[in-house]
């Protein structure tokens, strides 16, 4: 017991990260229980194949997010298909943000369902962290439902308790210390290491490392010459237990988001300049509405086209312009006459992305004086208080008063949805 | 899949510790007695308050939704199997 009491005070940091389990997919079996039990596959939208989250039953079955439904009839033929709520989910993770807040000192929210508390100094409030971890759970399920669970993973950094809680069985309080530090290096594949996708996986495969401790046995020359320096410092620092760049960020926020954007897969390929049009406007429109509610303006102006087929169509464009904006209008211009303009149709359009970037606060950006611009400017943030009252698109262009709207929803990962929060 | 109603209901309902929990409500000349409220979600519609509830009902679930507003109650979904 003294040399447990010895190790915890030798830690310097104890850091908690908690992940509600199969977040989209659990929410919603806890809103029906017709469908606890049961293989769930949650889908965007009613005629969508593409899962963007399942259950853990679908998950033991073999099915994961991002599998399209016909990969995975054959897998779970009674998988239940139940379209997001996402307004749900975004309230369920303000819930989950005031619990956290309540437990810690201080936490970082990581992504709509995960959140690192830093539990440094609470030694006091939280000897046994055994019990917090139950306390932590226990929380969560009195907010948002009896079905709700979550993993937590303690140790003495954000990386190693990420690493616990996403390797443990659901519903469950793990530790990494020092004593099973190594097991862990050498049993965590590396679809559960953060950071670590797909494509870096397999290069690390092809040197012959299959788990963060097999780094140790590679060489620096050959581990360079596999994923690049920049991996090569990234890997290092895992491989002894220690917090990557992409972590380590967290402590130090950005004052302001970087940039916003929005994209759309479409339910079908459009060819269609006048339809292409309509969707460009209504992401376009989206995207400025986000800046100017966080009070930014950016430069750096992109668009991005999919089409569909063997041949994996892609098309992009960008332009940096001399003048920050957050109009519809101007953004507009520049995405259809400078860039769309350019493109040559050669192709349908399936998915459709346009981006906002190098964004800077609203007061610290020079303002344009032209009366146009001002006419237009003080028009938008007209428009913008009807939609803070009505809803946003209440008052819209005359481009998008036919067909569907397209509306903001959240994903997994926060991105500019954290001003929300 | 959910199905779609957007019908206006009369609710009955409860306070309790600062939240409010529907007990019945009323629907095309039926009352429907909650046996479960499964889950509430506060949502904002620009400056439209909203709260919705998911309830159960003799095995069907029932999503509400109280437009804090304008104080009116709508059967917003229907959970339909197949």
């Amino acid at each position: 017991m003294k040399v447990e009491k010895q190790e915890k005070s030798s830690w310097l940091r104890t850091i908690a990260h908690i992940d509600v389990n199969s977040y989209f997919a659990t929410i919603l079996q806890q809103e029906n229980p017709q469908l606890r039990n049961r293989p769930v596959g949650v889908i965007k939208s009613e005629g969508r194949s593409c899962l963007i989250a399942v259950s853990k039953e679908a998950k033991k079955r073999g099915i994961k997010t991002g599998d399209s439904l016909l990969a995975v009839q054959h897998l779970a033929p009674d998988l239940v298909l139940v379209p997001a709520q996402f307004d749900f989910m975004l309230d369920a993770t303000r819930r989950l943000q005031a619990i956290f807040k309540s437990l810690a000192p201080q936490i970082e929210m990581f992504s709509l369902d995960e959140a690192f508390l830093d539990l440094s100094g609470c030694e006091r409030l939280y000897p046994d962290l055994q019990a917090f971890g139950r306390l932590a759970q226990r929380r969560v399920k009195e907010e948002l439902g009896e079905w709700v669970t979550c993993n937590v993973g303690i140790s003495y950094n954000r990386f190693l308790a990420k690493i616990a809680s996403e390797t443990s069985p659901k519903g469950t309080v793990s530790f990494i210390d020092q004593h099973n530090l190594n097991h862990v290096l050498c049993t965590t594949a590396f679809n559960d290491v953060c950071g670590v996708g797909s494509r870096l996986a397999k290069k690390l495969r092809a040197v012959g490392v299959h788990n963060l401790y097999q780094l140790n046995l590679v060489d620096d020359e050959t581990l360079k010459l596999q994923v690049g320096s920049y991996w090569l410092g990234q890997l290092r620092l895992m491989a002894a237990g220690k917090e990557p760049d992409l972590l380590r960020r967290l402590a130090d926020p950005l004052p302001h988001m970087k940039s916003v954007g929005r994209s759309i897969t479409g339910y079908q390929l459009l060819d269609d300049e006048q339809a292409i049009r309509q969707v460009l406007y209504n992401l376009v429109a989206e995207t400025t509405h986000k800046a100017r509610q966080m009070n930014l303006r950016g430069r750096y102006v992109s668009l991005a086209l999919w089409g569909q087929g063997k041949d994996k169509h892609f098309w992009h464009a960008h332009l940096t312009l001399p003048y920050y904006l957050n109009q519809s209008l101007e953004m507009w211009q520049v995405i259809w006459d400078e860039l769309y303009r350019s493109w040559q149709r050669p192709w349908p359009v399936i998915k459709f992305a346009v981006r906002l970037g190098m964004l800077q606060p609203d007061t610290q950006v020079p303002r344009r004086l032209w009366p146009q611009l001002q006419k237009r400017q003080s028009l938008e943030e007209a428009i913008d208080k009807l939609s803070q009252k009505y809803g946003l698109f209440t008052v819209r262009p005359g481009t998008l008063l036919s067909g569907e709207l397209i509306r903001p929803e959240v994903t997994g990962f926060l991105g500019d949805k954290l001003f929300q929060l | 899949m959910y199905q779609t109603i957007n019908d206006s209901i009369d609710v009955v309902g409860y306070f309790s510790q600062g939240k409010f929990y529907p007990r019945k409500f009323r629907w095309q000349q039926k009352t429907y007695d909650i046996s479960e409220v499964t889950l509430s979600a506060f949502v904002r519609d620009g400056g439209v308050r909203q709260q919705f509830y998911s309830v159960v009902v003799a095995a069907n679930v029932y999503r509400l939704c109280h437009n804090l507003e304008n104080q009116q109650w709508q059967l917003r979904e229907v959970w339909c199997e197949g």
